[in-house]
């Protein structure tokens, strides 16, 4: 990740949380391999990756839920493990969050405002309305959907510097999906604070999320600025030859083609004379979408080396 | 202090579950041996003993299991750290097993002024067989029941740890050890000094100190396990 060092002296926010050669293994199987990174305060961070990357075990570790087997963790410069002034500061939603069988919706929010030190009563209250939640039904009786909006008013209205939300709307549908975006970002807006979203949901969470970082079999393969990396990578479209005369030279992350038509996706920053240079010869050139992007890095697509260069060097060598 | 006491409601916001089971359970059981002893009064024995008294002793394992099981997890996604949850609960488990004792050490105490109620009942008074001290039945009350949610907390972390496995290694082990132990009892004609042991132990050691000991076994134990837990 040398580019990632490079980066923080640009990035003027504090590092709130820092994890080195985090290592997490299972008997042989390692679910976190060596990782390196940082989270600065207020930011909203896109925790990316496929099923069984190793996102939600990265998210324990930094939440003292687990214990890693090698490597360290900071929080707001502590080691979170049983560190009661850490967990003060933090709260993880996740998706597999269990809730005593006994407990009515206000009783879980009710012990959530007693625990939660920056909690905001008036705020949940508003969300709880929001999403439609019935105070006196029984957790366990809610439809998946409520449950995980239950999750996310404890998230939002925790408002702990560090909040974490680990697939926070299963069975959520799209209006409710898009009530959590907006909730999030006015309140974000209003309280900045630390934030890592991690998902599978990449459109929906594009336009939301500042700084990516993308894992894969338990390493980290991107961890650049969104909107650079929204500019790091182009699709070039249109008659095949064109389109193979303009991507030459560049490394070819996917290529589709159809009769003489051709879609090229290049692992380049485009210039505006480039891009200009494009539409003359009759080619659309756009920003490949950071779901592309993930997609295009990830181990089912064979690569997730080469792109990764040049956004983490360091770590081929890790 | 004050975030003991916080962490420890989250094991009585559901109140009904805390006080109203033992005591539901308390109240029926004794309306049934009540009923029963009521239609079939003419036994000889002087007292007619039941065991409904124990079913206390069921919840209290079921209490604490649950509360490592499904509370523990909770516990932790909203910032609790494992000692503050470990604290808290042991202070539960002594603040009921307290109010427990006493409730039952009361009635046990009306049970024996009132001839069993009238009708010779024996459901409270279980350890009046073994002594006649009043501190001693309380502390004797007080003691089995903090073992016993010791043993329910202990096989809570076994299960929150190994699964179902965990449990059934600990149910086998326990098979194995008991057993094991009644044939080399029996093997060595050993009965008669145990039950000498029993006769010749205090009162206090037997009901109190004894239990008392397992119990923080059970509790240390439990502790090393839930330090390593994840939920």
């Amino acid at each position: 990740m040398n580019a990632r060092h490079d980066l923080t002296v640009v990035d003027d926010t504090p590092v709130i949380a820092s994890v080195r050669n985090l290592t997490k293994t299972y008997g042989d199987f390692t679910a976190v391999d060596g990782v390196d990174f940082d989270l600065h305060a207020d930011k909203i961070y896109g925790l990316l990756g496929r099923n069984g990357a190793g996102k939600t075990t990265v998210m324990q570790l930094l939440t003292a839920q687990n214990r890693q087997s090698a490597g360290t963790v900071e929080v707001f410069g502590m080691p979170p493990f049983e560190n009661g002034a850490v967990s003060a500061d933090v709260c993880f939603v996740k998706e597999s969050q269990k809730y005593p069988d006994d407990f009515k919706v206000r009783h879980v929010l009710t012990c959530a405002a007693r625990l939660l030190p920056h909690w905001d009563q008036a705020f949940a209250d508003d969300l709880v309305r929001d999403f439609d939640l019935p105070p006196s039904r029984k957790v366990k009786k809610l439809s998946r959907g409520m449950t995980s909006a239950l999750g996310i008013v404890i998230g939002l209205a925790s408002r702990a510097p560090l909040t974490f939300f680990d697939e926070p709307y299963l069975g959520l549908d799209a209006v409710a999906r898009h009530m959590f975006y907006d909730r999030l970002l006015a309140d974000y807006a209003e309280n900045p604070r630390t934030i890592v979203l991690s998902t599978h949901l990449i459109d929906e969470v594009s336009d939301l999320i500042e700084h990516v970082l993308l894992i894969d079999k338990g390493r980290i393969v991107i961890d650049a600025d969104a909107d650079d990396l929204r500019h790091s990578a182009f699709v070039i479209s249109g008659a095949a030859d064109a389109v193979e005369k303009f991507v030459a030279g560049h490394t070819v992350l996917h290529r589709e083609s159809l009769g003489s038509m051709a879609r090229v996706s290049i692992d380049a920053a485009l210039t505006d004379a480039q891009r200009a240079h494009a539409s003359s010869l009759g080619l659309a050139a756009e920003p490949l979408s950071l779901q592309q992007l993930v997609i295009r890095n990830t181990t089912a697509y064979g690569r997730g080396a080469s792109l990764t260069s040049d956004h983490a060097t360091k770590e081929s060598v890790s | 202090m004050k975030r003991t006491f916080d962490v420890a409601r989250l094991h009585t916001v559901a109140w009904p579950l805390i006080i109203g089971w033992p005591l539901g359970i308390l109240a029926i059981s004794f309306a049934i041996c009540y009923v029963i002893f009521a239609l079939i009064p003419t036994t000889d024995s002087d007292y007619n003993f039941t065991g409904a008294l124990f079913s206390m002793y069921g919840f209290a394992v079921g209490f604490y299991l649950q509360a490592v099981t499904q509370t523990f997890p909770f516990a932790l996604g909203i910032s609790v750290t494992r000692r503050e949850f470990f604290t808290a609960t042991a202070l539960v488990g002594v603040v009921q097993s307290a109010v427990l004792a006493t409730v039952v050490w009361i009635l046990s105490a009306v049970e024996a002024a009132t001839g069993g109620f009238g009708v010779k009942l024996r459901m409270f008074g279980i350890v009046r067989y073994v002594t006649d001290n009043p501190a001693v039945q309380w502390f004797g009350l007080f003691a089995t029941l903090l073992l016993v949610a010791a043993i329910g907390l202990f096989l809570g972390v076994a299960y929150q740890q190994y699964r179902v496995n965990g449990v059934l290694a600990i149910g086998l082990g326990t098979v194995v050890l008991v057993g094991g132990g009644a044939i080399l009892v029996t093997w060595q004609r050993w009965w008669p000094q145990v039950g000498r042991f029993f006769l010749d132990t205090p009162a206090l050691v037997l009901l109190g100190v004894i239990p008392l000991v397992l119990a923080g076994l059970f509790a240390v134990t439990g502790w090393a396990g839930l330090r390593s837990a994840t939920p």
